[in-house]
């Protein structure tokens, strides 16, 4: 009797396999070793250039108002999901409908922000952790950060472009 | 028998996996980026060595070229309803801080591409 329920469940994975799924997704971008180093360096008397030399490169660089701002960013995830997808019939068109029942994983997001002066001191470090574990803990050290990372990197995406016409109007004035 | 069993099992089971390789750009060797000296090198002998950059940022009293090169791997196992994967992204990256006398004022690299790897998901 195990045999053949084991052979119907054989023969239904197949067909399963388009609607149902576990997946454990793993992510990583980035390292954060930049991250780690931002406590060696001292805000009104580093400069732009240590910070350079040692932190490397910034994920994100910007002006706002009077200040350079940099941005390094460090993202890691594991995630578990069980989904079912369902296709639904429509005269024309294909369409489907998906559903997660159940969704668990870990993040750990790690970022830090600088800001320098006109004169390249650094005036402002500020860093930040945004974890959550898969027992449902969640740990999230000034989420202010993170939020005013994700418009800047916006703003920082789209400067290219706008800068002129910022120019523009400077000089206008 | 056991041999072919075995195979074909390892067959079925790979028949379902992929790895795949995203690079962007070319990287800079390390020794072109060393040639680069604050204070001395100038924006002209910056795109000299580096080429044009992916970025530029005007700052409050300088510009930054940015030059960036990411490597994803990307790796995933699919079992009829059970899908392994795995993305991981690092990066080959040089920041470069150019005034308004057109001299390099502050530089900044890091070379981790390689560092990006296949792999299970929990790695």
């Amino acid at each position: 009797m195990g045999l053949i329920r084991a052979a119907i469940l054989a023969a239904f994975l197949p067909v399963l396999g388009g609607c149902v799924s576990f997946a454990l997704e793993g992510s990583r971008d980035n390292l954060p070793d930049a991250i780690l180093k931002v406590h060696k360096l001292q805000a009104g008397k580093s400069t732009l250039r240590e910070a350079l030399e040692r932190l490397g490169p910034p994920d994100v660089l910007l002006r706002v108002r009077d200040f350079d701002r940099l941005y390094y960013v460090a993202w890691d995830s594991l995630s578990f999901k069980f989904s079912i997808s369902a296709p639904i019939p429509f005269p024309g068109r294909s369409m489907s409908t998906d559903a997660f029942i159940l969704g668990i994983g870990s993040e750990e997001f790690r970022l830090a922000r600088l800001e320098f002066d006109r004169q390249g001191i650094l005036r402002y470090v500020q860093t930040g952790d945004f974890v959550s574990t898969t027992h449902g803990e969640y740990f999230a050290i000034d989420n202010r950060i993170v939020e005013t990372f994700l418009e800047d990197r916006a703003r920082a995406l789209g400067m290219a472009a706008q800068d002129d016409d910022d120019d523009d109007l400077d000089e206008k004035k | 028998m056991r041999k072919l069993i075995a195979l074909a099992a390892t067959v079925a089971v790979l028949n379902g996996c992929y790895v795949s390789k995203k690079k962007d750009d070319r990287p800079w060797p390390s020794e072109i980026v060393a040639r680069i000296v604050v204070g001395k090198t100038t924006k002209a002998e910056v795109l000299q060595l580096l080429g044009p950059p992916k970025q530029i940022i005007r700052l409050l009293e300088s510009e930054a070229y940015m030059y960036i090169a990411p490597v994803e791997k990307n790796s995933g196992l699919v079992l009829l309803v059970l899908n392994l994967s795995r993305s991981d992204r690092q990066y080959d990256a040089v920041t470069v801080i150019i005034n308004r006398q057109d001299i390099v004022t502050a530089v900044g690299s890091r070379f981790t591409a390689d560092e990006a790897s296949y792999g299970p998901p929990w790695d």
